[in-house]
This record gives C-alpha cells, sequence and structure tokens, in this order.
C-alpha cells in the first residue's frame, strides 16, 4: 500500500477562493463587519481534498487531516474501533515506529493529538514553518502503511479501557448520557458511545482495525487543512509529492439505517455517587445542513442558553431550583438531538422543575419569541464566529468541520447567514414540531442515597 | 455568566512553551512576531496595555486584579470569589437581570476568573456593539450594589457549587491535593471557600472588602483587538473616574514546604477508577531557576514524548493520560504529577511513578533530550502570544508576577542559553520523591 513510482499530480478542480464577508451588523448604521479569510481548495486526482490558507500572525503552522469514518460505520460488537483506530495511528507505520513517531515530533518542535467522533476522525499537528515537508512524510506513513501490531494493541486496548473508564464509568453524567443516546438513537449506528463498550474494548482484535483501516483510510476519503505560515505555491508541491501517488479506496456503501422515531415518552433515573442531581431531556431532530437545525439552534438560544436565557431565569433566578441551564441542537450527519440540560439543587422536586420546563416549551410552541430575543441569539452566533476564527488552529478546525460535513467549506460563511435569516416564526415552527412532550427521554440523574425514596 | 478564562491554560502553556522560529525572529526583530503594543499609566495607578489586532472585528477587555484568595482573612474564606460573583448581580442603577440582558443583547457576556493570586475579569463583543460593552463593564466594575437578595442568592447557589465539588473525581482530586499539601495556607483553598466560610459571610464584609481591594492602583487592563483612538480615549476616561485607593494590600503568607513525603489514601468506594496526585516544592513564577525547572519538567512530563508518558502510558497501558506540571504562584510554587489508572493497578502505578523518578535523579537527562525539549519549548511559544488577547493576559500575568516583560523578547535566548549541566543539577536539587505528598483517591 506504500505508493509506488510517483503519478502525475493533476488537479481534477483547482481554484481559489477569496472569500470576503460583509456582515450587517444589528445596528443598520454601524459600519460593516470586514472578515478577510483566502482558503484556495483543490481536489487531487485521488481524491484528496486540500484546503490551504495562509495565515502569518505567527512562524507556525495548523496541520488537519480528517477521514471521513467515525462510529457511525461500525457495527455491534466491534464499537469503539473507529476511536481504537485512531490510537493505533500513533502505534507506528512502516517508515516510523511507534517510539520515533513521539520522538520525531517532540524533537522537532511539534505538538499533536486526534479526535474521534461519530462521523469523522481527525489528526492535527502544530508545527514550525520549516516542518511542513518532515509532518507530510509522517502522515503519508500511516495513511498508507500503519503497522498494527498485535503486541502494541495490546497495551493500547488497556489505554483506552482507562479512558473509558475516565470518560464513563468514572463519570456519572456520560453514564446517563450513554443510557439516554441508546433510546434516542435506536436503530442507528449513533446510538453506541463514540469509546465504545467496555467488552468490545477488551476483544478488540487486529482484524477488523485492519479491514476499517484499509476500507477509511484513503486520500479520497480525507480532508487536508493547512493554516498558517505558508507559502501556497510550495505548500501545493509539497501536497503533490507526498499525497499524489497514493491510491485511491474503494468506499464502501454504507446501508441506509435509519433511527427509529420515538413514540413515547422515557423516563431514566440514574442513582449514583453523586451530591448534586441533574436532568437531560432529549427529543429527536433534524441532522446536519437540515434547513430546520438553525431555528432551532436559535430556539435552544434563547430557551437555556447563557443568564439571560429563558429557563436560566425561571429556574435559576426566579425558583432558584436549578444552578445551570442549557441546550443545544446537536446535528450529526444522518441524525440530530435537542437537548435540554438542567443542574438541579438537592432540593428540588422532580415534578415542579418538568412543570416549569414545560411551561416555557409550551410558550415557545405557542408565541413567537420577541424581537430582542431574537436579534440576541443571532448576535451571539456572529460573535462566536468571530471568536472562532482567530488562531491557525481554530480557522483550520472550523474549515476542515465544514468541508467534511458539507463537502463544501464555504457553508462555515453561508451558515452565518442562515442564522440570520431565521424568523420568529420558524422558531415556533420548530419547537411545534420537535418539542412534542410525548416523544422524548426524561434522564435524571441522582444521589444513590435518594434512591429509596419516592420521586 | 460565570466562566474560568480560556487564559488561564494559555498562561500554563505560555510558560511552558516558548519561542520564535529562529529563522524569523530573533530579539533584534521582535515586532515582527509581537504585536503592536502600548503601556500606559493613569493618574489613578491603573496600567493599562493596549494591543491591536486589526484581523478581526472584535474588540475585548481583561482586567487583571491582584486579589485572589490571598487576599481573604481564613475565616473568610472565598470572600473574593463571592464579591466577583456579585458584581453583575446589580449595580446602582441596574437589576441583576437587566445587566444580563444587556451583555448578552451585544452577543457579550460579563466573565470573571477568581484565582489564588490575582482575579480575572473580562468581557469582549464585535466591534460595533462595544461601546455599550464597555459601558456595562465600567459600571459593573464602579457601582456595583450588592443587593441583600441577591447575595442570599448568589450564596445559596454556591453551596451547592461546593456540595457538587466531589461529583467530578479529577479536579475533587486536585483541590483534595492542595488541601492536603498547603494546609491552611489560601493556596489549599477551593476558591469558593468552605460551607461554613460562605454560610458566615455578610453584606457589609463584601462591600469592606470590595472597597479595599478592588481599586486601580496595582490593578492591570489590557484593551485588545481592533482598535481606534477613539475607543483608546473613552476607555482611558471611563476607567479613569476609577478612585485609587490605599494600595497597601493584604500579602499571602509565608509558606513551608513539608520536608517529609507521604501517602494520603482516601478510599471512596463508588469510584471506577482512582486518581491520583504527587506533589512538591516547586519555584515562584520569577525565580530564576524557574526556565531550568521548564525544561527539566518538559522531559519528564510535559508531552506525549515525556518519560513518564512513555513509561506509564505508552509501555505499560496503566492509564489514558499522566503529565507533570508546574504551578507558579507569586511568592512559591509547587511541582506536580497528575494521572489515574483503574483501582486494581493504582499501586503499580504509583510505584511506576517513582521509578521514572529515581531514573532520572540518578542518570539525568541526555543532550538529545534536552535539545528536543528546547525546541519544542522554542518553536510552540508563539503560540502563547498568537492572539492578542493570549498576548495581553500573558503580559498581564508576568507582569503581575514580576518578571520583566522583554520576557517575550528574549525567551528564545534565555532557552538557548540553559546548558545541560543546569539542567541535571536543578533536577538534582528541586526533584524530591522522599518528599512528595500522593494522594490517592478511589477504592482502595
Amino acid at each position: 500500500m506504500k505508493p509506488f513510482g510517483s503519478r502525475c499530480l493533476q488537479f481534477i478542480a483547482a481554484r481559489v477562493v477569496y472569500l470576503t464577508f460583509l456582515f450587517s451588523a444589528a445596528n443598520a448604521q454601524a459600519p460593516n463587519l470586514n472578515v478577510n479569510l483566502p482558503v484556495e481548495k483543490y481536489t487531487l486526482k485521488n481524491g484528496l481534498t486540500v484546503l490551504l490558507v495562509k495565515d502569518s500572525t505567527i512562524p507556525l503552522v495548523s496541520f488537519h487531516t480528517w477521514y471521513r469514518v467515525g462510529s457511525r460505520h461500525e457495527r455491534p460488537g466491534i464499537t469503539g474501533a473507529a476511536h481504537m483506530l485512531e490510537h493505533m495511528m500513533f502505534k507506528g507505520a512502516k517508515k516510523y515506529s511507534n517510539k520515533d513517531f513521539d520522538r520525531i515530533l517532540h524533537a522537532n518542535g511539534i505538538t499533536n493529538n486526534a479526535f474521534t467522533s461519530y462521523d469523522y476522525t481527525g489528526f492535527y499537528e502544530t508545527l514550525p514553518k520549516n516542518k511542513l515537508e518532515l509532518i507530510m512524510d509522517l502522515e503519508r506513513d500511516r495513511l498508507s502503511s500503519l503497522l498494527l501490531k498485535p503486541e502494541d494493541l495490546l497495551s493500547e486496548k488497556e489505554v483506552v479501557a482507562e479512558e473509558r473508564r475516565w470518560r464513563v464509568e468514572n463519570n456519572p453524567q456520560s453514564l446517563l448520557r450513554e443510557q439516554a443516546m441508546e433510546i434516542m438513537f435506536s436503530g442507528h449506528p449513533y446510538r453506541w458511545p463514540v469509546i465504545g463498550y467496555m467488552k468490545d474494548i477488551n476483544d478488540y482484535t487486529i482484524p477488523p482495525l485492519r479491514d476499517f483501516y484499509e476500507k477509511y483510510y484513503g486520500p479520497n476519503n480525507a480532508v487536508l487543512v493547512i493554516a498558517g505560515d505558508i507559502n501556497i505555491e510550495e505548500a501545493k508541491k509539497l501536497v503533490d509529492k507526498y499525497y499524489a501517488d497514493l491510491p485511491q479506496r474503494t468506499i464502501p456503501e454504507e446501508p441506509a439505517f435509519k433511527v427509529k422515531a420515538l413514540r413515547e415518552r422515557r423516563t431514566i433515573k440514574l442513582y449514583k455517587d453523586v451530591q448534586v442531581p441533574s436532568l437531560m431531556i432529549s427529543y429527536q431532530s433534524p441532522p446536519e445542513m437540515h434547513p430546520d437545525s438553525y431555528p432551532l439552534e436559535v430556539l435552544a438560544q434563547v430557551m437555556a442558553n447563557g443568564v439571560s436565557s429563558r429557563l436560566s431565569k425561571e429556574l435559576v433566578y426566579n425558583k432558584q431550583w436549578a444552578t445551570g441551564t442549557g441546550a443545544y441542537q446537536w446535528s450529526l450527519k444522518q441524525a440530530g438531538l435537542f437537548g435540554v440540560y438542567i443542574s438541579l439543587k438537592p432540593t428540588s422536586k422532580d415534578d415542579d422543575v418538568l412543570q416549569a420546563v414545560d411551561r416555557e416549551i409550551f410558550r415557545l410552541r405557542h408565541q413567537l419569541i420577541t424581537e430582542r430575543e431574537l436579534k440576541r441569539a443571532q448576535n451571539q452566533f456572529m460573535t462566536s464566529f468571530v471568536d472562532g476564527l482567530a488562531t491557525q488552529d481554530s480557522k483550520a478546525r472550523a474549515l476542515a468541520a465544514a468541508e467534511i460535513v458539507s463537502g463544501d467549506f464555504r457553508t462555515l460563511f453561508s451558515d452565518l447567514d442562515k442564522y440570520q435569516k431565521v424568523t420568529a416564526a420558524d422558531v415556533r415552527r420548530v419547537a411545534q414540531q420537535y418539542l412534542d412532550s410525548n416523544k422524548r427521554v426524561i434522564a435524571w440523574l441522582k444521589p444513590q442515597a435518594q434512591a429509596g425514596e419516592k420521586k | 455568566m460565570k466562566k474560568i478564562l480560556l487564559s488561564i491554560l494559555v498562561l500554563v502553556a505560555a510558560v511552558s512553551c516558548s519561542t520564535f522560529d529562529k529563522t524569523i525572529s530573533r530579539v533584534g526583530d521582535s515586532n515582527k512576531t509581537l504585536r503592536k503594543h502600548r503601556v500606559e499609566t493613569l493618574p489613578n495607578g491603573l496600567k493599562i496595555f493596549f494591543i491591536e489586532d486589526p484581523s478581526l472585528p472584535r474588540l475585548s477587555l481583561q482586567l487583571l486584579m491582584p486579589v485572589g484568595t490571598v487576599s481573604e482573612p481564613q475565616e473568610r474564606a472565598g470572600l473574593n470569589a463571592m464579591t466577583v460573583a456579585l458584581l453583575d448581580q446589580g449595580t446602582q442603577k441596574k437589576k441583576a437581570l437587566e445587566i444580563a440582558d444587556l451583555f448578552a443583547d451585544s452577543g457579550s457576556e460579563f466573565e470573571s476568573a477568581a484565582g489564588a493570586d490575582f482575579t480575572v475579569l473580562s468581557t469582549s463583543s464585535l466591534t460595533t456593539e462595544f461601546r455599550k460593552v464597555l459601558d456595562l463593564f465600567v459600571e459593573v466594575l464602579l457601582s456595583p450594589e450588592f443587593p441583600l437578595q441577591e447575595i442570599e442568592r448568589t450564596r445559596q447557589q454556591v453551596l451547592v457549587q461546593l456540595k457538587g465539588r466531589q461529583d467530578r473525581s479529577g479536579p475533587w482530586a486536585d483541590l483534595l491535593m492542595a488541601k492536603n499539601y498547603f494546609q491552611n495556607h489560601p493556596y489549599g483553598r477551593d476558591t469558593y471557600g468552605t460551607p461554613e466560610s460562605v454560610q458566615k459571610m455578610n453584606r457589609e464584609e463584601i462591600i469592606q472588602f470590595f472597597k479595599k481591594n478592588y481599586i486601580p492602583n496595582g490593578a492591570r487592563l489590557a484593551l485588545t483587538g481592533r482598535l481606534t483612538p477613539e475607543i483608546e480615549t473613552e476607555v482611558r476616561q471611563k476607567f479613569g473616574q476609577w478612585k485609587a485607593g490605599d494600595s497597601n494590600l493584604a500579602q499571602s503568607p509565608e509558606f513551608k514546604h513539608p520536608q517529609k513525603g507521604g501517602v494520603l489514601k482516601l478510599p471512596s468506594p463508588h469510584k471506577a477508577q482512582t486518581e491520583i496526585r504527587f506533589i512538591q516544592r516547586g519555584v515562584s513564577r520569577n525565580h530564576p531557576d524557574f526556565l531550568k525547572l521548564r525544561i527539566a519538567n518538559e522531559i519528564l512530563g510535559g508531552s506525549f514524548a515525556s518519560r513518564l508518558n512513555q513509561r506509564v502510558r505508552d509501555d505499560l497501558g496503566l492509564t489514558y493520560s499522566i503529565y507533570s506540571g508546574l504551578d507558579p504562584k507569586k511568592d512559591t510554587g509547587s511541582w506536580i504529577i497528575s494521572t489515574f489508572s483503574k483501582n486494581p493497578t493504582a499501586q503499580q502505578t504509583v510505584d511506576e511513578v517513582f521509578n521514572v523518578l529515581k531514573k532520572i535523579l540518578q542518570e539525568g537527562v541526555s543532550a538529545e533530550e534536552l535539545k528536543a525539549a528546547k525546541n519544542l519549548a522554542q518553536a510552540q511559544f508563539p503560540r502563547s502570544i498568537e492572539t492578542a488577547d493570549r498576548l495581553a493576559y500573558n503580559m498581564m500575568a508576568l507582569d503581575f508576577y514580576g518578571v520583566p516583560l522583554d520576557y517575550f523578547e528574549k525567551f528564545s535566548q534565555m532557552i538557548d542559553a540553559i546548558t545541560l549541566d543546569q539542567v541535571n543539577k536543578t533536577i538534582k536539587e528541586y526533584l524530591k520523591p522522599d518528599q512528595m505528598q500522593v494522594l490517592v483517591y478511589g477504592q482502595q
């Protein structure tokens, strides 16, 4: 699988997209906000998508390689395989061994890490600008000739088991979430956790991991984003040199999983070693890029995010039953979830809290949010968008996410426009459509001491 | 909205990481890397850092107050955090929710992080909203009302938060470690105090604490972002109204580091994993040995390639995370190792950490390890000054700690100057496994 000979690089499409965005500010008289983010995007003949961004603020480069593979591509019995493979990507390939990899990065002033999600897996490094060629050599090595040695898997399984204990077993919030997700995404691979179940972690063997690697770790399944103090032409030449001759993979067709529609109200109560209870309410909602996901995000903001949100004012400030509230539209590639989260006081009464939440939801379903609430949410989105472009790494991350989710990084900017176009009527409509009190999962985390008490 | 500033982490990065790519900027052309900045002191004693970043349409304010748990009387532990939490809960003209709404209208929020040595108050917004946000920030800072009902409300919130501390094993273990090591010194305290001390605070004490400590002389303010002369003038004017006070503030009590090591085992029967901490003497941020210790720490446990990580995680699979780090404070500091392991291998993990410590003490570090650590420190340094906000935070913090501000320009040189002999001597002088306090928190 290591590249053979050099094939001439050809671009399927080479284009430069310079984006200059003029935000119309909240106040019509205010001057326009001007953000300039020049991005050059092209695709190699083997299907590798490349995004280049020049940002010479500091003499470093943020190098991101994201693959379109995540826990969604697993099956029962090998849950967590995508994440396990992510770990194994650091355990050595043909040219650079495990110990070499860490040592060489370190000696060259490079920091690195990786992550796995439901839909994709990302690897990233921050390097001095003169180390671009080195990092491509390292990334190419593990993309084309990963070793996957059984003895490495043995110790790395222990590491991942510790990671799971740390994230889940020893973290009751995560345990509760895991139980709720199994119901919310019933029928779909999203129902299991990205890190996988402990039994599967203990049982991993090399063949399914190798199978995963060979199926999904191909240039045509990857997005490369290089943001930083680069010379665009030189970067292109290096990409050509290190990636152009890598063969395409045949990415298997995905079975069409569908989330089973929730038709009832389910309640989970988890009693654990905690002092402070909490509540998580989940509704099924649309996936990424769905037009309704934008008003749902506005809805989440108005409903529970920040001290000026409705639930915070009612539950934290007025009633003093809670210490914090939050809500989110969580959009995955093939499904979504609208969640409301409340951190409670130990003295709060379940019924009171739930009724208060439902009163707010009733209002959101039947009355328009105010113009002020809408504008506020839109300002918050705009601010966090701008804040999110502050560093080389955050730019690379935002672009990689947008590109891998939508196939076009420009959605990063057009999405902003979509938030600005949401109306109060849209918000009411999505509240009516998705926040159905008879189709939701209500999950409580409670102190062990209350296990014997009635609710 | 209260949240811990991300920039706290940045300081750690700034201090642990390091300088400029050699091909680009050395001392002579530091302007190329360091953003344009100016420092002024107002007549009331407030030091203002103006730092430009025209790249994005935003502006931000960060105010570093030399006030922290060290400023509180022992029996009123948490008084500073309580005071800070109440700042945006009502002013002479506005009520709590009105303030919350106005910040939110501008897509902004009032943020605060009360710490041991200092406290940071901050806000930011798009340029178009900044005047409103600036007005609010100054109002909250200069005329908080501390209404009784808000004090009660906040007190109840804090009590629940203190109760919930142990729900998260890692942060709880950090607190237990600090408490066990620093005992009654303010560095051993939860920033929010104890349920007993929080119960006792009254409005008069809070107001007195605020009046005495929240004064411009000795404070540092940073205005960063897309600056204009008008905005700068407005900031000078608004903060110029702040009345100076008696700058004779409470000093941190002296701390004597324990000479004897020990293991504290705190059983917690329901834990699926054991949290493990090691702590010993470190140095203050402006100590001459600080950077040498940084480099030594880098080799010991500062990265994936470090000795601790390579041995305990990579070879033995005992943990998902292990690192060591310096926690420098104003007058002293500590050196910490943090990890966790499943309950049955907790003791083995402790033993293996000690083995790594013994080995590094016996053999010292190699020239190759030193070179790598220095490279990493120098190469990654620019990240800590990448944004105007990070640069501002780090400048203010270092200035507070008494580190000369040419640090940013001289960093690379200072790292270059560190020799193998110095690092090995530093390790021998400071690393004291037999003086370490170990905390083991989990099923036993």
